[in-house]
Parts: C-alpha cells; sequence; structure tokens
C-alpha cells in the first residue's frame, strides 16, 4: 500500500485492525499485521466510502469473515503454514465440488487441479516489487464464506472451459456423432402482435427482481423447484406457489394491458393464448390431395 | 425439468423472458458465493437478484456454486437437532407418541408385587407428610419408603420448600423439546435465566407441549417420553459424595440404585455396582428436590398440587436427564431441577432414605441461585428475579405491543405488534431489532408477503440456535407464515405446511 494512501488514513483505523488481527488469529497462518492491514485497508477502499465512520467500517469488517480472509491472503503470500491449514481444509471439498460439476472423474480432478494452480499462484505477474505471485486468492474479500468462493470459482472455470470446448470442436466430429446442420432461424412470416410483445415486456418490468429470477430459472434454465427453493432459501413447495401466483398475475396485466390498448378482452384472452407460432399444423399434409375414395 | 407448472406459461412470455438483455456488469465471484449463502445486505442483494433475472450464465454458475443437494442433506443433518419441523410428519408422531404414552402409562399403573425388604421402607415413606402422588405405588418404584419418625418432620419440610422453589424455575421453553430443556437448564446453569411463556393453553401431551406446536410436540420429547417408561438415566446428584462419606456401603447404594431402577425394579439396596458407585461418588453439588407433580403440574401451566404424579412426569424426566449428565458441576443446580421428574422424586425417596439410615439430612438447604423468568404482560416484557413474585418492566422498543419473548441463556427474543423481532444477547440489558417482516420479507418478495400491518404471534427457541417464529398479516387478505432459524434468528426461511 503506498505510503501517501497509510499516512492518509484515519487515526483509529490502525487500532481497530490490528484489534480485528488478534481476534481472526491471523498471525498461526504465517501472516503479518502489516499484510492484513493492507488488506483490510484494499478491501475497505472498495467496499465503503472513502469518509465511512469508524462504527460503520467496524460493522462492514465484522460482518466478514475475517478468519478465513487472512487465510486466503496468506496462502497468497506463500505461507506453508496457511497452506497447509488450506488443505487440510479445502482440498477433499474442492474435488467433490468439481466432480459434482462436471459429474465425470477424470474432468473433475482436471478441473480441481487447474483450479489449485490458479490458487497457488503459479502464473507471475509484473508489479511494482518486480514479478509477483498471482494468486487468485488474492481476490477473496470475505463476504461469503471461503468455501462458498471456491465453489463459484470452480463453476466459473468450469462454464469458461465447456464455452471454449464447444468453439473447438470439429464440424467432422460433430456430423460423426450424428447432427445435423440446420439452417439459422428465419423471421417468423407472423411475429406475433406488438401489442403482445409490449404487453408482455410492461407485465415483466413491474415485476420484482426476484420473481424475474425465478420465471427464467424454471421457464428458460430448466432448474428444479428444489434447486430454486435452495437458491433462494425457501421450501420447494413455497417457490411452486410463488411460481403459480406469479404467472397468474402476469397473465392478468397482460390482459389488462391488452384491453387498455383497445383489444376485447375475449381478443385479448385469444391473443394471450393462441400464439401462432405454437400452432402444429402439418402444411403439407392439408395441402395432399384427398384419397380417391374421398373423391365424389 | 421434472415438474410441470399447473399453469403453462405462454410462449411470448418465454420469449421476452429470453430476450430481456442482462443488466449490470457480472457480480465477482464474492458476491455471488454471497448471494449463494444468502448473507448480502438486502440493498445487495436485490442488486444480485436483479441482475440474476437476466444473466443466464450467473444463474448457471449459482447453481453450480450451491451445496449439492446430496451434502447439503448431509450437513443440515449434521447441523440439526431434529428441530425442523414436519408438520405432517409432526401429527402422526404425536399421535403415535400419545398412544405409546398410554400404553406406557397401562403398564405402569400395573400393580407390581412389593418385596419384602420393602416394605418397611415404604412405609415409612408413607408416613412422610411429603406430598405423594396418589398414583399405585409401581408408577413411580419408589414411593416405598418413608420416614415414621418424628425426627423427619423437620427434613421434609426443607425438603418441600426446596421442591416448591425449584418447581418455579421450570421453563415454559422445556415443554416439549428435550433438548430445549437441556438447553434450558444449561442455561439456568450458566446465567440463571428461563423464560417462562406464558399461558401455554394447549397441553395436550401435558408437559410435552408448547405455546408454539399447538398439540404437537417434536419428536425428540416424544420419544424421551416414550423412553421415560423405562428410566434408566442415571442422574448426577447432590449428595452422592456426602452419602459416599457417610455411609458409603448402604447410602451410595441407595443413592445409586434409586437413580438406576425401572420403575417397576424393587428397591435393593444391597446391589451396587460399578458404575452406580461412580455416580454416587460424583462431585456434583446437590440439586434441590422437587417433586415430580409439581414439576410436572407447572409443565402444564396449572398451579402446582400436591397429590398426583402425572405419568407423563417420568418420560417428562427422562428426556433431560442425558442432557443434564454432561452440564458442567457448578452451583446452580437448576440444571439437574428442570424436568428431572422421576430422578427428583428418586432425591426425594432417597433423602428420606438417607434421614432414615444416617438421621440427619444429607442434602444441603442451600438457597437456590436467583433465576430471572421472562413474561410478556399487557403487552410489555416483562422480568423477574425472585421466581415471580415481583416482575420489572423491560424497555426494548416504543409503541410496540409485544406478544411473545423467549430466551435460551443469555439471549432473549421478543416480538409483537410491529412485527419486528428484538434480540438481547445479554439478558435482557441492551436490545436491537434482528428481523422485521416490512424490511426482509416484504421488502424483498412483496407478492409473497404482502405489504400490510403484520405482528409476531410466536416465537420459540430450542436453544440458542434453532427457533420458528409466527408472523400473522392483518388487512384484506389475511395470511400466517411460519418461519425457522438456525442461526439464531439471523435470517429466517419461511416453511411451509403442507
Amino acid at each position: 500500500m503506498d505510503a501517501a494512501v497509510k499516512s492518509a488514513s484515519p487515526a483509529w483505523q490502525k487500532p481497530l485492525f490490528d484489534g480485528l488481527f488478534r481476534e481472526c488469529q491471523a498471525a498461526r497462518f504465517g501472516l503479518s499485521v502489516e499484510d492484513f492491514c493492507c488488506a483490510l485497508r484494499e478491501i475497505c477502499g472498495k467496499q465503503l466510502p472513502s469518509a465511512a465512520s469508524r462504527e460503520d467500517t467496524e460493522r462492514y469488517l465484522r460482518g466478514l469473515r475475517l478468519n478465513e480472509l487472512a487465510l486466503a491472503r496468506a496462502c497468497a503470500a506463500g505461507h506453508d503454514a496457511a497452506w497447509t491449514e488450506f488443505l487440510t481444509r479445502y482440498r477433499g471439498m474442492l474435488y467433490q465440488v468439481a466432480l459434482g460439476i462436471t459429474r465425470d472423474d477424470s474432468r473433475g480432478r482436471e478441473l480441481a487441479d487447474s483450479i489449485y494452480a490458479e490458487l497457488y499462484g503459479m502464473k507471475l505477474r509484473e508489479g511494482v516489487d518486480g514479478n509477483a505471485r498471482a494468486s487468485k486468492l488474492l481476490f477473496y474479500t470475505g463476504r461469503g464464506s471461503l468455501e462458498g468462493w471456491l465453489r463459484t470459482v470452480l463453476a466459473q472455470e468450469h462454464i469458461n472451459r465447456y464455452r471454449r470446448e464447444r468453439r473447438l470442436v470439429s464440424l467432422e466430429e460433430e456430423t460423426e456423432a450424428g447432427m445435423q446442420f440446420v439452417a439459422a432461424d428465419q423471421e417468423p412470416a407472423n411475429a406475433g402482435d406488438p401489442h403482445l410483445a409490449a404487453a408482455t415486456d410492461k407485465a415483466l418490468a413491474e415485476l420484482g427482481s426476484e420473481e424475474r429470477f425465478m420465471l427464467a430459472a424454471y421457464f428458460l434454465d430448466g432448474r428444479t423447484l428444489a434447486e430454486i427453493g435452495r437458491m433462494l432459501g425457501v421450501h420447494e413447495s413455497t417457490i411452486s406457489r410463488k411460481l403459480e401466483r406469479v404467472v397468474h398475475e402476469l397473465r392478468k396485466r397482460i390482459l389488462k394491458s391488452l384491453i387498455h390498448a383497445g383489444m376485447s378482452s375475449r381478443a385479448a384472452e385469444e391473443a394471450l393464448d393462441i400464439d401462432v407460432r405454437d400452432l402444429a399444423i402439418n402444411v403439407r399434409q392439408r395441402l395432399r390431395p384427398p384419397p380417391e375414395e374421398e373423391r365424389v | 425439468m421434472s415438474e410441470v407448472p399447473k399453469i403453462p406459461i405462454p410462449s411470448i412470455v418465454r420469449e421476452r423472458l429470453r430476450a430481456v438483455a442482462a443488466s449490470g456488469p457480472h457480480p465477482d465471484a464474492n458476491l455471488l458465493s454471497a448471494f449463494a449463502e444468502n448473507t448480502l445486505p438486502v440493498a445487495d442483494r436485490a442488486k444480485v437478484m436483479d441482475h440474476l433475472a437476466t444473466c443466464a450464465d450467473c444463474r448457471n454458475i449459482i447453481t453450480f456454486a450451491m451445496p449439492q443437494i446430496e451434502e447439503a442433506a448431509v450437513s443440515a443433518r449434521s447441523r440439526s437437532t431434529g428441530f425442523r419441523l414436519r408438520w405432517a410428519t409432526a401429527r402422526w408422531s404425536a399421535l403415535a407418541a400419545a398412544a405409546a404414552v398410554l400404553v406406557a402409562v397401562v403398564i405402569i399403573y400395573q400393580v407390581q408385587p412389593v418385596p419384602e425388604s420393602n416394605m418397611n421402607l415404604a412405609a415409612e415413606r408413607k408416613a412422610a407428610t411429603v406430598p405423594q402422588p396418589k398414583t399405585p405405588p409401581a408408577e413411580n418404584g419408589l414411593a416405598q419408603t418413608t420416614t415414621a419418625t418424628t425426627d423427619n418432620e423437620k427434613q421434609r419440610k426443607d425438603i418441600q420448600r426446596e421442591k416448591e422453589l425449584a418447581s418455579n424455575t421450570i421453563s415454559a421453553n422445556t415443554r416439549g423439546f428435550g433438548r430445549q430443556a437441556g438447553v434450558a437448564g444449561k442455561a439456568l446453569d450458566e446465567n440463571g435465566v428461563t423464560a417462562d411463556l406464558e399461558a401455554s393453553k394447549d397441553q395436550k401431551l401435558g408437559a410435552s407441549t408448547s405455546t408454539g406446536a399447538k398439540g404437537i410436540a417434536p419428536q425428540q420429547s416424544q420419544a424421551g417420553m416414550i423412553a421415560g417408561g423405562a428410566m434408566a438415566a442415571p442422574v448426577q446428584i447432590a449428595s452422592a459424595k456426602e452419602a459416599a462419606k457417610s455411609d458409603a456401603g448402604t447410602n451410595s447404594a441407595a443413592v445409586a440404585n434409586a437413580f438406576s431402577i425401572s420403575p417397576r425394579d424393587s428397591f435393593k439396596p444391597s446391589s451396587l455396582t460399578a458404575s452406580n458407585a461412580n455416580l454416587a461418588s460424583s462431585n456434583r453439588a446437590p440439586a434441590p428436590s422437587v417433586s415430580a407433580p409439581q414439576l410436572a403440574s407447572k409443565a402444564r401451566g396449572a398451579q402446582p398440587q400436591p397429590a398426583p404424579a402425572p405419568p407423563e412426569a417420568y418420560g417428562y424426566g427422562n428426556s433431560f436427564a442425558k442432557k443434564t449428565e454432561t452440564a458442567p458441576s457448578s452451583t446452580s443446580e437448576t440444571v439437574e431441577v428442570t424436568g428431572q421428574s422421576p430422578q427428583v422424586q428418586s432425591r426425594a425417596y432417597v433423602t428420606q432414605l438417607q434421614l432414615h439410615e444416617s438421621g440427619k439430612l444429607a442434602v444441603p438447604t442451600a438457597s437456590l441461585p436467583v433465576l430471572a423468568k421472562w413474561r410478556v404482560h399487557k403487552g410489555r416484557v416483562q422480568q423477574s428475579f425472585d421466581n415471580g413474585v415481583s416482575w420489572n418492566d423491560v424497555k426494548i422498543a416504543k409503541a410496540v405491543a409485544f406478544r411473545q419473548v423467549a430466551a435460551a441463556g443469555s439471549q432473549v427474543w421478543a416480538g409483537g405488534s410491529n412485527a419486528v423481532l428484538y434480540h438481547s444477547s445479554d439478558n435482557g440489558q441492551t436490545w436491537s431489532p434482528l428481523w422485521s417482516y416490512a424490511r426482509d420479507a416484504s421488502a424483498k418478495a412483496g407478492y409473497r408477503y404482502p405489504k400490510a400491518p403484520a405482528s409476531i404471534t410466536e416465537i420459540i427457541f430450542s436453544g440458542e440456535r434453532y427457533g420458528q417464529m409466527r408472523v400473522k398479516v392483518r388487512g384484506k387478505d389475511p395470511q400466517e407464515f411460519f418461519f425457522t432459524t438456525s442461526d439464531g434468528g439471523q435470517t429466517w426461511h419461511e416453511e411451509t405446511i403442507d
């Protein structure tokens, strides 16, 4: 941390940080009090306003996982004691999570090993003091648990890998796998009533973010009610009731907008319920001439 | 997806949902993990939720980052003390437990032949002025001894006084939760605070119902009640050490055996086992004697009655006995008193026996530690340090009519007409709002939790972490929500009653 920044720190900050250092027992990971205070200043600088009071700062910092933050920073600095503790706590968990994400033992181990390299800081980056360790653990700020953060990092890495692999799959392999290459979707002849789209957009915008999240997770991502319930911290039956209520409410609002736009209620219901793109009309069959016995 | 919604979504809605562009930058791993763990402040959570509603990639990350169902189930099982209520299961469990209790009562009430060696002791006990339950002797298996001499009058009065004092310390929270009683007992041990919820009107299961579970008792206490029929849990007793010192052979045997026999077994002073000897030589401080009748009747919210020993008393006590085994040795012996009806009755019996043997009272008559009791009276939270003789108003918040208070150790929770849950971690000296219906429920999901006047109608905590709360919403569309917590009330999750 720059000397200028250090000198601008309030007087109460150092004793507060020192106290937090002792409380979270950061010293047993080999982390120095200066490194710990530097980490806290960095986090406070990003998350809190510059004129934050002592009480606000202390309240915010006490809401963080300081012990795990200290462990992460000590690992990022390369302290052996910290890495021993980290491996004891999280090695098994990392492999389990990677296995759960990839559903494949070898891919899971590969994913977990790649994360280890990033956490350890195999890459070097140029810094003020020369080449420094570029450990991913430096990005952990303690807002959530370190375990949760590691899960998220694993998930991000998995998604990134998946995207990279998708781009690199050859056309020949896809053809051998039986994939048929279809033409790009054409613009539908009837794109639907513009009033309907506008009414739907308006109704969706009036929903809360949690409601839209549930709709997207369930109807777009295909998540189960139990998964959505775990994400939101409620029982799956609660999610089911909420979804029904939201869809019902959405429908009411769309109909109301359509009626307000000049449609009759019947027309509005038909417009909402009958989408030409949903119609499954076999045109070929309808154009085929009838059998001879039916001809007059 | 495996579940099909009952109301299908129109295709146009699905299409417009997909068309909405992701709002704002992607949250970093810290925010996403904190969101998944539900530890973000309300404002930050709303922002992340707003982004997640429009960004499929971040939703996928959240899904992958959630603990797997198997892991969550394992961790929930390892954390849970069995407190999560499944109402349907709890109802059936309650019915099954009630039936088992009835069967146990029938068995216990069967008249058992009393061996000759017990005849004198039984006669002596009957002659004592200590209130005896109007039940067959076999119910407790110990109503066979008493002192017949006039020298015992004074000791009996002392014991009676101790029982009356100790019986008033029963926490309402212990009514129905074996663990809760154990924790409450521990709380008594540590801080001398009990929570005495007023008017547990529904006592269908006797000592095992709580103000929250109307006629539904957690399985744990029911199991304890069922196990109570056998009464096998040993108890550290106060005067065991003295008993061992004074007359090691007979008294130790008496002490030990009093707690190791079943109600149906005969008393055999000579049958001293090694384990019982260890039990007898325990250094635990003395616990005052409390009669089972008074304990059980107090648990039922009734006035203490001298006469009956309700059948529930057995089971009621044993579920806590094992918990108190691990309670630290301290000057507060209310840990052992709370809910230990059969052991306590054994204590009374043992006391009489020791009196008979040594001619002096072995149970010390030291004054009981001061215990704090809590109640809500006319919308005000009140605290009493003199066992309910006088009550002091506790200032928490203005213009709030409180309806419920719960305590576990030094942790106290109170709520009422404004649907704000207040919490104190220092026995009620300072309070802070912990959870608010308007801020933490209605503001986050207004379609689910309507913005209407609400009040907290029920608060129950089985310990410092696990609790439940009921919120009633008034207005045009009155509703009721049931929440549970596993972190002392910091976060609450709605439980559905299906």
